[in-house]
C-alpha cells in the first residue's frame, strides 16, 4: 500500500511517519508542500506533526491552504483515507475537513502527557484491526485543541476522542503512529 | 497603494484564555475593575489595486480569520 506522507516548513514528524507506514508493511512517499498533487497510485495520505509555518496566524491555518491540499481534499472527496497526526490534525480542521476550530488551551499550558484513547468506532479504516473498546496509549503534546465541533465530519482521522478526563478538551492526538499496523 | 487595517478578535462567547490571564495578572498588579480583557491581532497590510477592501474581506473569508471562532474588521485608511 502506497501512503503519501505530506511535509511543509516546520513539519518534525514525517520521517516517524513514513518508518510507521514500513514497519505496517506499506510504502511511504512524502510529498512537499508545494507540489501539484499526491503521487500516483497514493491510497491514504498522512499529515504529520511539528509546527508547519511556525504556528504562525493560527496552527495549521497557512498548511492547510497549501498547493498540495488541494488535492487531499479531491482525495477525501472521493472516499480516500486521510490521517492527521498532532499538526496534521490540525491543518484537517484548518482545511474544513475535521469540524471544529483549534484554541489556545484553557490552561495557557503546553499540554504534554500521555493518555488513553478508546476506539468507539470499530469500523473506520485506521480502527478495523482494533476492535470495539480498544484502549491505545498515545501522548498528547500541544498548545490548542479543538474547540468546537460544529458539523459532522466528513472525514475522521482514526479512532473517536477519547473517554478520558483530559480528552474533553485536549482530544489532538499527538502521535498515531503506534496504531499504524492497523493499516495493514 | 492604500493603507489596510484587520482586526481579528475572538467572538463573543469563544473562551479567550490569554485574556483571562492577563485580566488576572492586571488584577494581581492591582488594577482592580477590570472585568473583561479579550486579545486579538491587528494585520496592517499595504495593498494596490482598485478595491482594497473587498481584497481584505476575501483574504480575511480565505485565510486570516477563522470564522468558526473569530470576527474581524477590516479599515481602509488613505
Amino acid at each position: 500500500v502506497s501512503v503519501a506522507v505530506l511535509r511543509f516548513p516546520g513539519s518534525l514528524d514525517h520521517e516517524s511517519a513514513a518508518r510507521a507506514i514500513r514497519t505496517a508493511g506499506g510504502t511511504a512517499a512524502e510529498v512537499w508542500h508545494d507540489e501539484p498533487g499526491l503521487p500516483g497510485g497514493a491510497r491514504a495520505v498522512v499529515i504529520p506533526g511539528g509546527f508547519s509555518w511556525g504556528d504562525h496566524l493560527r496552527p495549521g491555518a497557512i498548511a492547510s491552504r497549501s498547493r498540495v491540499m488541494e488535492d487531499v481534499r479531491r482525495h477525501a472527496e472521493r472516499g480516500g483515507m486521510v490521517l492527521g497526526i498532532c499538526n496534521g490534525f490540525q491543518v484537517l480542521c484548518e482545511a474544513g475537513l475535521l469540524p471544529g476550530a483549534l484554541r489556545p488551551n484553557a490552561t495557557l499550558s503546553f499540554v504534554c502527557r500521555q493518555t488513553t484513547l478508546e476506539v468507539t468506532d470499530p469500523d473506520a479504516p485506521w480502527t478495523r484491526a482494533l476492535g470495539a473498546g480498544a484502549r491505545l496509549s498515545i501522548p498528547i503534546k500541544n498548545n490548542s485543541a479543538p474547540g468546537s465541533a460544529t458539523r459532522q465530519p466528513r472525514v475522521w482521522p482514526c479512532a473517536t476522542w477519547a473517554r478520558t478526563r483530559w480528552a474533553r478538551w485536549t482530544p489532538s492526538p499527538a502521535c498515531w503512529t503506534r496504531a499504524a499496523p492497523c493499516w495493514g | 497603494m492604500s493603507r489596510v487595517v484587520i482586526t481579528v478578535m475572538p467572538k463573543q462567547g469563544v473562551l479567550d484564555p490569554q485574556g483571562q490571564a492577563v485580566q488576572g495578572a492586571l488584577a494581581r498588579l492591582g488594577f482592580s475593575g477590570v472585568e473583561d480583557v479579550r486579545i486579538g491581532k491587528r494585520i496592517e497590510l499595504s495593498v494596490t489595486g482598485d478595491d482594497p477592501a473587498a481584497t481584505a474581506e476575501e483574504m480575511c473569508e480565505r485565510l486570516l480569520a477563522n470564522a468558526l471562532i473569530e470576527d474581524y474588521q477590516v479599515e481602509v485608511g488613505p
